[in-house]
């Protein structure tokens, strides 16, 4: 049995233990909480960052995008009228929609004939043939595939005409599915013939035969069907070069024709490439004009692709080119 | 002998040999009231030191309300409960060390209840049930009220004197078959 003070000094023992444990823990859980909420803050910074305005290419227009400029031309003594130009763009619309110009002119009388304030002339034009959208920038090589050689094409500018076209077709995609279709490389038996040549070649690769020996069947398809997408994406990218070097009536005259054809004329190569359709209404937007696009649009409803995103859906399957295995 | 209040009062404050005091004055009465749940004078003794660690590092608020005494083992039973909890399948000593735990305890036994006659009844309060054994060592020994009883042992007053009834008529028969004169206690 231990004396009291055995038990005192065991005890006095036992609190500094405590105390260091204590203290231990507290900075721990002072560590932790620095550390937690360092990051936190660091979050939530980088979210408000990347909801602000920060990282985006084109700035707000605070006034809504609406640029109005007043002109006031003084005639004293020469003319009896005051002409004030104002020229209204609309701003793009949220939704990816196009406001159409308005143009409006009018003419007020001056009271008086001399000194005092002549009459005015208020006229609004129309905005310059190309209006902004939004929407997000595509994410493939579609702007690299212009270069400086077609100084018609900028970024982020589409004609109203051909948006209004996209829309009534209810498909943005199967815009550039005709822009591909077009092409005369892509008739359905040399791009297939094409196609299948390559695969051969790829399947017959060290790493492609040992995959099958493995039996490794998953990693097997998908790397054959990643090697197709891009095959067609590599082949659709000469085709919109070459197209790029029509002239607009050669154009017109191509994709006039695609009309016409029969669906099983069609490529699966087009429809394996449905997802890049911004190029397409860039391209559109660069090569054609308004007019052109916009007859183009009235005769889509022939395109089989632009009645039916299922018929799309079905062509797309049976030719086995389904990407999103 | 200071009834501890005014030792607790010096640890507070910052004088270590305040708590040093109350483990002198109340170690082994604390022992053997701790013993009375455990059955085991090695455990007791641990869990009596284990009430004074939780005392100097948690420094409980003593109100005065109740005796210190009463306050020391009530902070001893709650210590003992958490202990209870824990080993809830109690190990059977080994008989070797149940012969050096009776040593113990009877060196226990001399030291705080010194008379004769009080230990042998203390030993007779063993074959006892544990809360009679309980309530009679706190108002026998410790000097307990009835009050005071009923707050170290977390029961109302009414059920601590019908306790202590109890508790006296089982330990008269035991007595009785001990041969053992009990008039004068």
């Amino acid at each position: 049995m231990k004396s009291y003070r055995e038990i005192a000094d065991s005890v006095f023992a036992r609190r500094e233990q405590y105390v260091i444990a204590q203290r231990k823990k507290k900075q721990l859980v002072t560590r932790v909480t620095a550390s937690v909420g360092s990051v936190a803050l660091v979050s939530l910074a980088g979210i408000a960052l990347l909801r602000s305005d920060a990282f985006r290419e084109t700035p707000p227009i605070s006034d809504g995008g609406a640029t109005t400029t007043t002109t006031h031309i003084p005639t004293e003594g020469e003319d009896t009228t005051t002409t004030t130009v104002n020229t209204t763009v609309p701003a793009p619309t949220t939704d990816g929609g196009v406001v159409a110009p308005t143009t409006t002119a009018t003419t007020v009388p001056t009271t008086a004939p001399s000194k005092t304030e002549p009459p005015k002339t208020t006229a609004t034009t129309t905005a310059p043939t190309k209006l902004l959208i939004t929407g997000d920038e595509p994410d493939d090589y579609g702007a690299d595939c212009f270069g400086d050689e077609s100084p018609k094409f900028r970024y982020g500018e589409i004609s109203p005409l051909l948006k209004e076209a996209m829309e009534k077709n209810k498909d943005a995609n199967a815009i550039y599915a005709v822009l591909v279709a077009v092409c005369p490389r892509f008739d359905q038996a040399s791009a297939m013939d094409e196609m299948n040549k390559a695969v051969e070649e790829f399947k017959a690769t060290d790493e492609m035969v040992q995959l099958a020996e493995q039996e490794k069947w998953g990693e097997y398809h998908n790397r054959v069907t990643n090697f197709k997408v891009e095959y067609g994406i590599n082949l659709a990218n000469l085709e919109v070069d070459a197209l790029a070097k029509l002239s607009e009536t050669e154009l017109f005259d191509l994709v006039a024709d695609a009309y016409s054809k029969p669906s099983d004329e069609v490529s699966p190569i087009v429809l394996t490439l449905h997802m890049y359709s911004y190029r397409a209404s860039y391209f559109y937007s660069a090569v054609l004009s308004a007019d052109a696009i916009n007859e183009l649009a009235e005769r889509g409803t022939y395109m089989f692709w632009l009645d039916s995103p299922d018929t799309i859906n079905d062509v797309y399957n049976d030719s086995g080119y389904n990407v999103d295995e | 002998m200071d009834n501890g209040a005014s030792s607790y009062r010096r640890f507070l404050d910052g004088d270590d040999e305040g708590i040093v005091e109350i483990i002198r004055d109340y170690k082994d009465g604390l022992i053997l009231y701790l013993n009375g749940y455990v059955n085991n004078i090695f455990v007791a003794e641990e869990l009596m030191e284990e009430t004074f660690v939780k005392i100097v590092t948690k420094k409980p608020k003593f109100t005065e309300k109740y005796a210190f005494k009463t306050w020391l083992y009530t902070i001893g039973r709650n210590v003992v409960m958490d202990y209870l909890r824990h080993h809830k399948r109690m190990a059977d000593t080994p008989i070797d060390d149940l012969e050096h735990c009776l040593v113990e305890e009877e060196s226990v036994e001399r030291s705080c209840l010194r008379e004769e006659q009080k230990i042998a009844l203390h030993r007779a309060l063993r074959k006892l049930r544990e809360d009679y054994r309980q309530v009679l060592y706190l108002t026998y020994f410790d000097g307990f009220s009835n009050a005071d009883a009923a707050v170290a042992m977390n029961k109302s007053r009414r059920q601590i004197e019908n306790l202590v009834y109890r508790a006296k008529q089982a330990l008269k028969t035991q007595l009785e078959k001990e041969n053992f004169v009990y008039e004068e206690l």
